[in-house]
């Protein structure tokens, strides 16, 4: 027989948050996908946090949705709880989270892969990287299975998480292995290091598994999820819940969907003193771990460590699922040894009696340095090679799917470019646009920084040198009040369309959020109010501030203590002056019924009612709304009728809507200033830099600027000036040299 | 280094000739000169037009000549708007400074080349010429910039970084880290702390650039007041021919002098006599007029031991005239000798005019010396010994916006969220990191992490 061989577009090799991100938007891409990984029984497994989101993490999962990901629609299906963090700290870092069932979303997402036509998935280990020659650079064609099969492919991505050379190491124990049980990809490892990539060691930790019948759950306290419904999704699905075990105390009492409770405890001095005089059986003070750790997840006898004034550790205990008794020890990661572990956790109180299921443990693994990376995530080195996750030095399931969709995407476009679809010239951002236009004339797909999350982190990872595995935070992104979770549809939607990854339907239904968004707060520009007693003594009555000078109705929306819940109010007082004094009401029909309806303001000739503005409904017919009525306030009770149901109605649509045009409302001004910002770099950002420039030859920079761009090899003018080492001045004689080419 | 807004410099050396040059380039050239100018809108392409400058808070700049040169006929190729304005160094600034508040950023060095060469206009042969005058001027530059991040400047806008770098740490742990036992964070102390160094710098900075680039002070007056010898007196050397016969002065005398450190440029003028019929003395109260057109201060010198005369009227009339009441200073010379002059009457005359007795010939100008330093410095304190030295217009321009920015955090700390608050401290760190070169990024996170013990 002849040896086993197959030819696919591309190839995804991992089947973590990564690579099933990867092959998923691959495979809806149209391309023959192949998914391959050690362990069909992982794929996306959550090895450590059962949670998804958070600020950063959560705006990359909305984006991913935006795109055509898979992520938040999981979750949404399998989350036994979901909160939303940071309120009232502004718009820009509000995010959702979400307490997993673990092996439900592993289950779910295996079963989207599944489903997904095009997509191939199949265990197996892989060993070589098959690497060809084209124009004078390598590329890569394929890859072989450990069990001597080769499968041929345009385009491979890269996933092995830590798998790369992994170790773990608890107390004196180490072994190697990608994850507690698992087998280590030495062989790949091997292969990528012969490959000449520059790879660094890494470290990163888990904490303990409790068994939940050992905890005493009176000695914490709860912390329940969302009351009212929430969403990573734009488009929500129907959940699976399953019922939570009879060992759980204190259910949610939630109406919309049963949800469990997480428990916070916390460590005491005593917990401290027994870590204190076991510090140097860790690992990480007794130098068996060399890899770098990260300093926004540091284990317990880091931080013990490192903030010795610090009394107490808060510590949450976190079902990993409905019906599993195994609970996490969020803020207990660890690599102390077994008997160290237990100890430490008896010294807590709700603890005194753990049995724990799993040990924490620290696993070192190799990552690639930034310098081997392109912001496609394409690797520089060998061609047509993407590497999205750990091994680009990423942690957090979220940054491994943001950078998964990103390097599936490539890879599908370098394996056969864009579908035929055309995308409106609607009010998108600027870079939106151009980055649309950059697909259309067979670019890969690079996010600008000002546009998403995901290109915030591929533009770190590409232009930053890692010092410790790189999680995403907001305070990374320099324009955080353009990328708001609520927003991530009006970004993104039209890219993830123009991909092929999102529908018709769900790219019309973002582009009409988008126009009833430009038509409300046009109307509420124009809208005046005056200061009049009867008008201020139904708003005070309301619960709103009194109008004091006379303005638009968008400026009275811009005080921080109005909401648009204020416009019934104002709407019901007008019926009344309207009912009293104007027995033709047709010019009062000024609130549009989002959603529904659409009003465009006539011309001011006709000197609508006290000097407002009249607004009169405009030819629905182009607007995709075919089906619903038009309305034309023409008599008072057909006006009452459509302000009661301005009132009552609550359509998902309608809420977005209403909840863009307040924050526009009131954070225009820092909004304008930083999309003045963002346009003013534009330019920079968006010059390419050719890619065999020798900088080492240029005249005119500084011998460190040199160095650190020939190394680096930035693809933007603004990705140069982002390198540490590079100066004002050394960007001014690199347009000069760019001008020359 | 964006090629895309507009840029504006000082494009006349400092401290020479009367006339001076603001030059602005970028699409927002002409509505920021529109702005400016009481009938901007009367602009024509390469065409010289006369008119006043204001303030955008309206008050008068200077009487100017503007140019402007729609894109693509001009040195950029862009649209550049060049603003002729008399030429002290004190003048210049107060354009420049106009011009970057209504809109402009302050520009690199060599940027309006590096425009005129990225926009096609000079030859591609041409790049190596370019690269050399961005690399020569933008070199020296810089060594200035870091001969003085060595110093005290540096010290200062560091302490003041650390501060909001403190202050934005906090808040951004509490939105990243929300669940992280963060204590709330209270910034309002360290914002005041960072303001105070800010606005001492900018003191500092209005100050410095008047001790780097000095300025030029115009002595006025009737013949035979005293003017020769005061100035000698100033200068400490006999330089001027000093007769007792009126209007020996026939042409203006320039002559440096270090006033309390300051270098002012003293410019004798022959007597303002308007009724003088003398071919030479005529020239000579032509040049007069120029004098008192670029000059930064006005120095009006009047004989204390005589009541005021026809002639000193008419002196003051043409002062009045000229606009120059802002600039000016009075010395009452002569004070050695029994006062005949009336103050009252002078100052009902000439309101909120600085006044200073002096005796020239007996070489007391003390009074004089601190009312010259107190009028350039505009209020600010004179600068102690080893105060740190703003003197690039560029280092002052990254300082007001930082102080701006500030101001705008400290009103914002509790009426907003702290996610826009942020934005505020992180706009003056990078206003500051401008000065320094340093960026909003790793130290950051450094002091998050250090500062705060984070991490689930």
């Amino acid at each position: 027989m002849p040896p086993l061989t197959d030819n696919y577009d591309v190839i995804v090799i991992g089947g973590g948050h990564a690579g099933c991100e990867a092959a998923l938007a691959a495979a809806r891409m149209g391309r023959r996908t192949l998914l391959l990984t050690a362990n069909l029984d992982t794929v996306a497994l959550m090895p450590c946090n059962p949670s998804i989101g958070g600020p950063a993490k959560g705006h990359v999962v909305r984006e991913l949705d935006a795109l055509g990901g898979e992520m938040a629609r999981v979750t949404d299906r399998t989350f036994i709880q979901i909160r939303t963090l940071n309120t009232g700290k502004g718009p820009a870092v509000q995010a959702l989270r979400a307490q997993s069932d673990k092996r439900l979303y592993a289950a779910t997402m295996k079963q989207a892969v599944e489903q997904q036509p095009n997509l191939y998935l199949k265990q197996a280990m892989v060993s070589k990287l098959i690497i060809g020659e084209a124009d004078g650079r390598r590329i890569v064609r394929g890859i072989v299975t450990n069990g001597g099969v080769t499968y041929y492919a345009t385009a491979v991505v890269l996933t092995t998480g830590t798998f790369l050379r992994g170790r773990i190491v608890m107390g004196e124990m180490t072994m190697a292995a990608g994850r507690a049980g698992e087998a280590p990809a030495v062989e790949l490892g091997e292969t990528v290091e012969s490959l000449g990539f520059k790879l660094l060691r890494l470290k990163t930790g888990t904490p303990p598994r409790v068994d939940a019948r050992s905890l005493d759950f009176s000695q914490t306290a709860p912390q329940y999820g969302s009351p009212t419904p929430l969403h990573f999704s734009h488009w929500p699905t129907t959940p699976t819940m399953l019922e939570p075990l009879p060992i759980y105390p204190n259910p949610q009492p939630s109406e919309w969907r049963p949800q469990m409770a997480c428990y916070l405890i916390h460590t005491n001095a005593d917990t401290h003193q027994l870590i204190r005089d076991n510090i140097d059986r860790a690992p990480m003070f007794s130098g068996i771990i060399e890899g770098v750790g990260p300093r926004y997840c540091p284990s317990i006898e880091d931080k013990v460590t490192r903030f010795p004034e610090k009394e107490r550790q808060q510590l949450y205990l976190e079902p990993e699922g409905w019906q599993t008794n195994e609970v996490y020890v969020q803020g207990a990661n660890t690599s102390l040894p077994e008997d160290v572990q237990l100890a430490m956790l008896r010294t807590i109180p709700a603890l005194r009696h753990v049995e724990v299921m799993r040990n924490g443990y620290a696993v070192e693994y190799d990552a690639v340095q930034a310098s081997e990376l392109q912001a496609t995530m394409e690797s520089k080195r060998v061609a047509n090679l993407f590497l999205a996750g750990q091994i680009n030095g990423t942690s957090g399931y979220e940054e491994a799917a943001g950078q998964g969709i990103l390097a599936g995407i490539n890879a599908a476009l370098r394996a056969g470019g864009l579908p035929n679809r055309t995308v409106r010239d609607t009010d998108m951002p600027t870079e939106a646009r151009a980055t649309i236009e950059q697909l259309e004339r067979g670019e890969l797909l690079i996010l600008p920084r000002s546009l998403a999350y995901i290109g915030v982190m591929a533009d770190d990872l590409t232009t930053k040198e890692l010092r410790e595995p790189y999680r995403l935070m907001t305070a990374r992104a320099e324009h955080r009040t353009l990328l708001r979770t609520d927003n991530a549809d009006l970004r993104l939607a039209a890219i993830g369309y123009r991909l092929g990854l999102l529908d018709e339907q769900q790219y019309e239904a973002v582009e009409l959020k988008r126009e009833l968004i430009a038509t409300t707060v046009t109307r509420l520009s124009r809208e005046r109010i005056n200061p009049n007693a009867g008008l201020n003594a139904a708003l005070t009555a309301a619960g709103f501030p009194p109008v004091t000078h006379a303005s638009s109705v968008m400026d009275y929306l811009k005080r921080q203590d109005v909401t648009y819940h204020v416009l019934p109010v104002i709407v019901d007082y007008r019926l009344q002056i309207v009912d009293k004094e104007n027995p033709s009401p047709t010019e009062g029909g000024w609130v549009g019924e989002l959603g529904e309806q659409r009003f465009a303001p006539t011309d001011e000739a006709g000197a609508g009612m006290q000097g407002e503005q009249r607004f009169a409904p405009t030819d629905n017919a182009d607007a995709g709304m075919q089906g619903e009525q038009r309305f034309a306030p023409t008599d008072n009770a057909q006006y009452s009728a459509f302000n009661s149901k301005l009132k009552t109605q609550n359509s998902k649509l309608q809420q977005e809507v209403v909840e863009q045009v307040e924050l526009i409302a009131k954070y225009a001004g820092y909004i304008k200033r930083e999309r003045f910002e963002v346009e003013r770099a534009r330019s920079m950002e968006e010059r390419r830099l050719p890619a065999d420039f020798d900088y080492l030859a240029m005249t005119g920079l500084r011998r460190e600027a040199q160095q650190k761009l020939q190394q680096m090899r930035p693809a933007t003018l603004g990705q140069a000036a982002r390198l540490a080492g590079v100066n004002p001045a050394d960007i001014a004689v690199l347009i000069v040299h760019l001008q020359r080419e | 280094m964006y090629t895309t807004d507009t840029i504006a410099a000082i494009s006349t050396p400092p401290g020479e000739g009367g006339i001076g040059v603001v030059r602005l380039s970028g699409p927002q050239a002409r509505p920021i000169a529109e702005r400016l100018l009481a009938d901007g809108a009367a602009l024509k392409s390469h065409t010289l037009h006369y008119g006043h400058l204001h303030d955008a808070d309206g008050t008068l700049i200077d009487e100017v000549m503007v140019a402007w040169m729609q894109a693509p006929r001009s040195y950029t190729r862009e649209d550049v708007v060049e603003i002729s304005g008399h030429g002290g160094a004190a003048n210049m600034q107060r354009i420049l400074q106009a011009v970057l508040r209504a809109g402009a950023r302050s520009a690199e060095a060599g940027e309006f080349t590096l425009r005129a060469f990225v926009n096609g206009r000079l030859d591609l042969t041409q790049a190596e010429a370019v690269l050399d005058i961005i690399t020569a001027q933008t070199r020296p530059a810089l060594d200035a910039a870091l001969g003085q991040l060595g110093g005290r400047l540096s010290d200062e806008v560091r302490a003041a970084r650390a501060l909001l770098l403190a202050a934005l740490a906090h808040i951004e742990a509490s939105l990243d880290f929300p669940e992280d036992d963060v204590p709330a964070p209270n910034v309002q102390p360290q914002l005041a702390q960072a303001a105070a160094i800010v606005v001492r710098l900018l003191d500092s900075a209005r100050a410095g650039i008047i001790y780097r680039q000095g300025l030029r002070c115009a002595i006025v007056g009737r013949p035979n007041v005293g003017k020769s010898s005061l100035l000698n007196a100033l200068l400490g050397v006999e330089r001027a021919i000093v007769t007792p016969i009126a209007g020996t002065t026939r042409d203006t005398v320039e002559e440096s002098a270090s006033i309390a450190g300051i270098p002012v440029a003293l410019i004798d003028t022959a007597g303002l006599n308007a009724g003088a019929t003398d071919m030479v003395e005529q020239i000579g109260i032509e040049r007069s007029r120029r004098a008192l057109a670029s000059a930064d201060l006005v120095l009006l010198t009047l004989d204390a031991s005589q009541p005021l005369t026809e002639a000193d009227h008419e002196v003051i009339a043409t002062l009045r005239e000229a606009g120059v009441e802002q600039r000016l200073i009075i010395a009452l010379n002569k004070s050695d000798l029994p006062t005949q002059l009336d103050e009252h009457n002078l100052r009902d005359m000439l309101p909120d005019v600085p006044l200073a007795y002096t005796a020239a010939l007996t070489g007391d100008t003390t009074a004089l010396e601190r009312a010259i330093v107190a009028a350039a410095l505009g209020g600010t304190q004179p600068l102690a010994a080893n105060a740190p030295l703003v003197t690039s217009a560029r280092h002052r321009d990254a300082l007001a916006r930082a102080a701006e920015s500030i101001v705008t955090a400290q009103a914002a700390v509790g009426s907003v969220p702290p996610d826009l608050l942020a934005v505020d401290i992180r706009a003056a760190l990078n206003a500051l990191g401008e000065i320094t070169g340093e960026t909003v990024g790793e130290d950051l996170l450094d002091q998050i992490f250090s500062k705060f013990c984070i991490g689930k």
